[in-house]
């Protein structure tokens, strides 16, 4: 994975700093080369391939001699993918001063004008809520990182300080099993409390507007091609279906006539 | 001071070795797999309509005998129902023929653009009236037994609450009551979202998206350790051809049609309607109050997708007064196919069906 060219550490601080942040953002956001959900997804694929990288390191020569130091850089290397993560997901769009986001916010806020009015405005309302969406979805990276970050800790605290009647670890496998166990019981505990609930839903509703929007700005240019819009299908279909029912309906009385007069069903 | 590891080198050595000979050798035994099979016994489609199939299954120990009790299995309409039948030796239905039992199951089918418009009405009142009464009709059994499986189960519950002249026995199986429980991490997640704008923008929900969310439900273990976990079976082709049983199965997933579950998320996570009686389906209130037969509620001790404190609350809402519960120590996953449930869950719904016959 390539570095991050900005720290989360290191926000900008001088007026050309925070421009240089803001066109970054900005470029990010054009060229779909934002964070996104996968970004997270591969988190998961890298701690897979964890096991394997533990393992390496254990098989080398004088690792087993001294285990705690090969195990705590084993976990060095799982807190720089995490950092890495976090890093990618700082907010550049909160990013003091806050003319940053009144800049974007005045270019999308912009009322539409003359002939092409409305697809202005579609195209700024579209604009915006994939901002949001971003803002969101960086959000719910940051703070499931941040509970893997914990629970990196955790472990890191079992290496050095073992409790008194733990279980030694005897295989790579052993130490593996061990981190997950910490992941996933710290992440059971967050997914079902009311932050987490909050964090998923609001991503969620962040991301359905901002689709909700991409549909509306597609089916105009489906129409102008003469091509059948999403509103369209969706007409039909619910036509088609109130029809079927409604044939359901009449097959069943007329059944039921039949059955009255004695007729064959 | 106490370390944290006893590691010997030459076993860590061992395991590495391990680790990369089966790796290396498993990818010849994953390329032998060949064709994994969408159910194994023999079946007959007796009632089709739109996507949807309704089957009977031939006992592969002779001919079911005549009057046997009809059961009809109401799988969820996520994931496809042949985790009923997903190998000879982990087969409920083989399980159920093998108690004499008539077995009919309802295949939903794949839902796309053209379902959307499907709602609850149209699943419940529609498809599955059509499909017991296709069994109805074909077992000459005025009443019949019903099994439904998770949201197959809560699918059933209204029906029976409905139509109670054309059960005999309900069977849930895994099936969510009480939506709103503490431990229920669906039931969390959806509570803040707009299920309707969601909808509204992507129409079907799709099978990959449903997939993703379970997954995350365990992500360490089910995107990470599982694989790993999967090398250590790598030199036994039974279990890999299980294992790839399974992993065919889990990500074999139908989009769901957008109204119907619209309304399943609302009505039943957000709302938790069932256990207020304030389901409506086509202007009629589902009361589980109305469901008077007997009925046989089997769950799974560690659940994840449908905890315990979901599905136990059932005896408390339905009407009936021959309750039964049956626990599995086991998951949700488990209770289909786990050699324990395969000796366990199939012979209990025989046996409780011959004492209610």
């Amino acid at each position: 994975m390539k570095k991050p060219r900005q720290s989360a550490k290191t926000k900008p601080q001088t007026p050309e700093e925070q421009w240089a942040a803001f066109f970054a953002a900005w470029q990010s956001l054009v060229t779909g080369r934002a964070p996104s959900a996968s970004m997270y997804r591969h988190f998961f694929t890298d701690a897979g391939k964890g096991y394997f990288d533990l393992l390496v390191q254990l098989s080398r020569p004088d690792a087993a001699a001294a285990p705690e130091k090969t195990v705590l850089t084993w976990a060095d290397t799982m807190d720089a993918l995490m950092d890495m993560l976090l890093a990618a997901n700082a907010q550049p769009l909160s990013l003091p001063p806050q003319t940053i986001e009144e800049l974007l916010s005045a270019y999308s806020g912009m009322p539409g004008f003359g002939f092409t009015a409305e697809k202005q405005a579609d195209m700024n309302l579209l604009y915006t809520l994939w901002t949001q969406y971003e803002e969101k979805s960086r959000a719910y990276n940051t703070a499931m990182t941040g509970i893997a970050k914990g629970s990196l800790e955790k472990f890191r605290a079992f290496v050095a300080k073992p409790p008194k009647h733990a279980k030694p670890l005897e295989s790579a496998k052993d130490i593996y099993l061990l981190f997950i166990d910490y992941c996933e019981e710290d992440y059971a505990r967050y997914a079902l409390g009311d932050d987490y609930a909050r964090l998923y839903g609001g991503t969620v509703n962040a991301l359905s507007a901002y689709k909700k929007q991409l549909n509306k700005v597609a089916d105009t240019v489906f129409a102008q091609m003469n091509l059948p819009t999403r509103q369209e299908l969706d007409a039909l279909h619910a036509r088609m279906h109130a029809l079927r029912r409604e044939n359901v309906k009449l097959k069943k009385s007329l059944a039921a006539l039949k059955k009255k007069k004695g007729g064959k069903k | 001071m106490t370390s944290a590891f006893r590691l010997d080198p030459e076993k860590i050595r061992a395991e590495a070795a391990r680790f990369t000979t089966r790796l290396a050798e498993g990818v010849g035994r994953l390329h032998d797999i060949g064709v994994i099979p969408a159910g194994v016994t023999e079946k007959t489609a007796i009632y089709a309509e739109d996507k949807i199939t309704l089957y009977r299954y031939k006992n592969p120990a002779g001919k079911t005998r005549r009057g046997a009790p009809a059961v009809l299995v109401s799988y969820a309409l996520v994931n496809r129902p042949y985790m009923t039948d997903l190998q000879v030796n982990r087969s409920m239905v083989r399980g159920l023929l093998a108690q004499g039992l008539d077995v009919y199951l309802i295949d939903w089918g794949y839902p796309d653009a053209t379902d959307r418009f499907l709602t609850l009405e149209d699943y419940i009142l529609g498809y599955l009236d059509r499909c017991a009464d296709a069994v109805r009709a074909k077992s000459g059994q005025k009443k019949i037994n019903l099994l439904g499986i998770c949201q197959g189960g809560v699918f059933s519950l209204c029906y029976a609450a409905l139509h109670p002249a054309k059960i005999r026995n309900l069977m849930t199986m895994v099936t969510p009551v009480d939506f709103h429980t503490a431990d229920n991490m669906l039931g969390n997640w959806i509570r803040h979202v707009d299920v309707d704008r969601m909808v509204d923008s992507i129409g079907n929900i799709p099978g990959d998206m449903m997939n993703w969310t379970f997954l995350n439900m365990k992500p360490y273990r089910l995107l990470a350790q599982k694989y790993i976990d999967m090398v250590d079976i790598l030199d036994d082709a039974e279990q890999v051809y299980n294992f790839m049983h399974m992993e065919k199965w889990i990500f074999d997933s139908p989009d769901q049609a957008a109204e119907t579950y619209r309304r399943f998320v609302k009505e039943f996570y957000q709302q938790n309607r069932l256990v207020k009686g304030r389901i409506v389906l086509d202007g009629k209130k589902v009361s589980l109050k109305n469901i008077k037969c007997p009925v046989l509620n089997i769950y799974a001790e560690d659940d994840h997708l449908v905890p315990p404190s979901a599905a136990v609350p059932l005896g408390k809402y339905a009407g009936t007064k021959d309750y039964t519960a049956l626990s599995f120590k086991g998951g949700h996953i488990g209770i289909y196919v786990s050699s324990a449930a395969q000796a366990l869950v199939p012979p209990a719904i025989g046996r409780w069906i011959a004492d209610r016959v």
